[in-house]
């Protein structure tokens, strides 16, 4: 089924991007295409300046591209550790002790609690830990996808504080929201979708209160 | 490690006091273990379901039965053999994962049971290469570095070195990144392929590897029985072995072994029931399984665990 249709978008080294929009607007089928998982009957897709459109979602992973995908996703089974080795991409860079620490930085509580089994892991802390598995491939683009689903706004917050952080590092970051307000607050560029098609986009600070985002979530009332 | 180092020895000595018969059937028991162990890889790390396994151990029994035999009059040496079979399983195991690795779940084990089917009846079926059904019979002994290998405690020596090998070859390889890449993909394929596993390629090694195993198990077999035939190959075979992995513990190297010291002695102990054999085996495991689902020993009480909680105590 065609999902997306004549989408544009772009993405410069070091930003953060946005895509908000409601259900079934094709914002995971987006960064599944981007990240690989899913083919494009048409359509072109850079990275890095290389044509990548059609290349396998392990070969976009060894380019640099880390997919931290919608519902966490992470190995049960497995301890934290062992999520994190299953990410693990050699020659992108760094070692894995050097990622292991630098994950474990970021998220001490998975270091804490490394040899037990992800499944005895909240929901924040699986988050962490599906993020954490996405920085073991020491990624230059980051495609997040709904960090923010059934968690507690604590925990929330938590996580965009590290997502913050990591675009200071210099990841480029695609996020995924449903969370309107909270996109708004760390986005540099906002894509909105609805259908399958950029509604709308901008700068963050020049599309906060436009009307058409607002329209996209309240149909207006004849 | 102690423990684990013990139990080797403990059934050398265990066979010394054994007559002929009772030492056939450990030999079986350490042949179905090497299989499980190997099969394991694939069913029980990788999580997909290998129905057609005769058909690399086959591969390998039909090696040596060809180039150790006077079927061609061609008597190349045991441990010559045992490369070229491991080697022709390997590269078995490599043309059937291209076409079916991209298949999960039933459709996967469909096409590796028809695969298995497949070898028996080309074994059945090449009557001017392997006889046909008649099998292939007068096969050499093993001979390794002038050691002739005769009576079924020989065999028994060469099958529990094999066995130790067997295990501490998968023991690693569980340990290793392409071992939890392979249960990544058993957890979950589609967030392993986003986290840059390559799905196929850990697939594609797990059903070589597994293969090369089936092979050498193969080798093994036709030097011991000194006759091959399609019989010994059917689909109730490779049923067998996955049973050694399913009630003794996918996952598991110990269940395995276990498993296949259940599997292969409790048909035996069943004999002086002959006509309620097969229904008594049947309940059997159907009682095993509905007591322990997992498996007898569960998946996370292999080897490392049993490493850990050692050197804690």
């Amino acid at each position: 089924m065609k999902v997306l249709h004549g989408v544009s978008l772009e993405l410069f080294a070091g930003e953060v991007v946005c895509i908000i929009g409601p259900n079934g607007a094709g914002k995971t089928t987006l960064l599944r295409t981007l990240s690989g998982l899913c083919r494009p009957t048409d359509g072109r897709i850079a990275f890095k300046g290389e044509q990548v459109e059609g290349t396998k979602p392990f070969q976009m992973a060894r380019r640099g591209l880390g997919h931290c995908p919608e519902g966490r996703r992470v190995f049960q089974h497995l301890s934290i550790e062992e999520n994190l080795i299953a990410g693990f991409l050699p020659g992108r860079g760094k070692s894995r002790a050097e990622l292991f620490s630098e994950v474990y930085t970021l998220f001490p509580v998975l270091g804490e609690r490394r040899t037990q089994s992800a499944s005895r892991l909240s929901g924040g802390q699986q988050q962490m830990l599906a993020i954490g598995r996405a920085l073991m491939g020491n990624p230059e683009l980051l495609l997040l996808d709904e960090p923010s689903l059934g968690l507690a706004p604590l925990i929330i917050h938590q996580i965009f504080e590290i997502v913050i952080q990591l675009a200071e590092r210099g990841v480029s970051i695609i996020l995924v929201e449903q969370n309107v307000d909270l996109s708004f607050e760390i986005a540099d560029f906002i894509y909105a979708f609805d259908h399958g098609r950029v509604h709308c986009s901008g700068p963050a600070e020049m599309l906060r209160g436009d009307e058409r985002v607002r329209d996209m979530y309240l149909p207006r009332v004849a | 490690m102690i423990p684990m180092a013990l139990m080797p020895i403990a059934v050398i000595v265990f066979g010394q006091f054994l007559p002929a018969y009772p030492l056939r059937i450990l030999d079986l028991v350490l042949l179905y273990a090497m299989l499980g162990l190997g099969l394991n890889i694939v069913v029980g790390y990788a999580g997909l379901l290998d129905l057609g396994y005769v058909a690399f151990y086959a591969i390998g029994a039909y090696t040596y039965a060809l180039l150790a035999s006077p079927q061609f009059d061609l008597h190349l040496p045991f441990l010559l053999v045992l490369l070229i079979g491991a080697g022709l399983a390997a590269l078995a195991g490599v043309l059937l994962g291209i076409p079916v690795l991209r298949l999960r779940g039933d459709y996967l084990a469909i096409v590796t049971l028809g695969f298995g089917e497949i070898i028996r009846v080309l074994m059945n079926n090449l009557d001017g290469l392997t006889n046909g059904p008649q099998g292939i019979a007068r096969i050499d002994e093993a001979v390794i570095f002038g050691w002739h290998l005769s009576t079924p405690l020989d065999y028994l020596y060469l099958l529990v070195v094999l066995v130790v090998l067997t295990f501490l070859f998968v023991w690693r390889l569980q340990e290793s990144s392409l071992g939890i890449a392979l249960a990544a993909v058993r957890e979950d394929q589609d967030a392993a392929r986003g986290c840059g596993i390559d799905t196929t390629g850990v697939k594609l090694v797990a059903f070589a590897t597994s293969a090369t195993i089936g092979g050498i198990g193969g080798v093994v077999f036709a030097s011991m029985q000194q006759f091959v035939s399609p019989e010994s190959f059917t689909f109730w075979e490779s049923l067998s072995i996955v049973l050694v992995v399913v009630v003794g513990g996918l996952g598991n190297p110990f269940g395995v072994i276990l498993g296949a010291a259940l599997l292969v002695v409790m048909p035996e102990l069943l004999r002086a029931y002959a006509d309620y054999r097969q229904l008594l085996y049947g309940i059997a495991l159907v009682l095993i399984i509905l007591a322990r689902p997992m498996g007898l020993i569960r998946r996370e009480y292999g080897p490392s665990w049993l490493v850990r909680r050692m050197t804690r105590a």
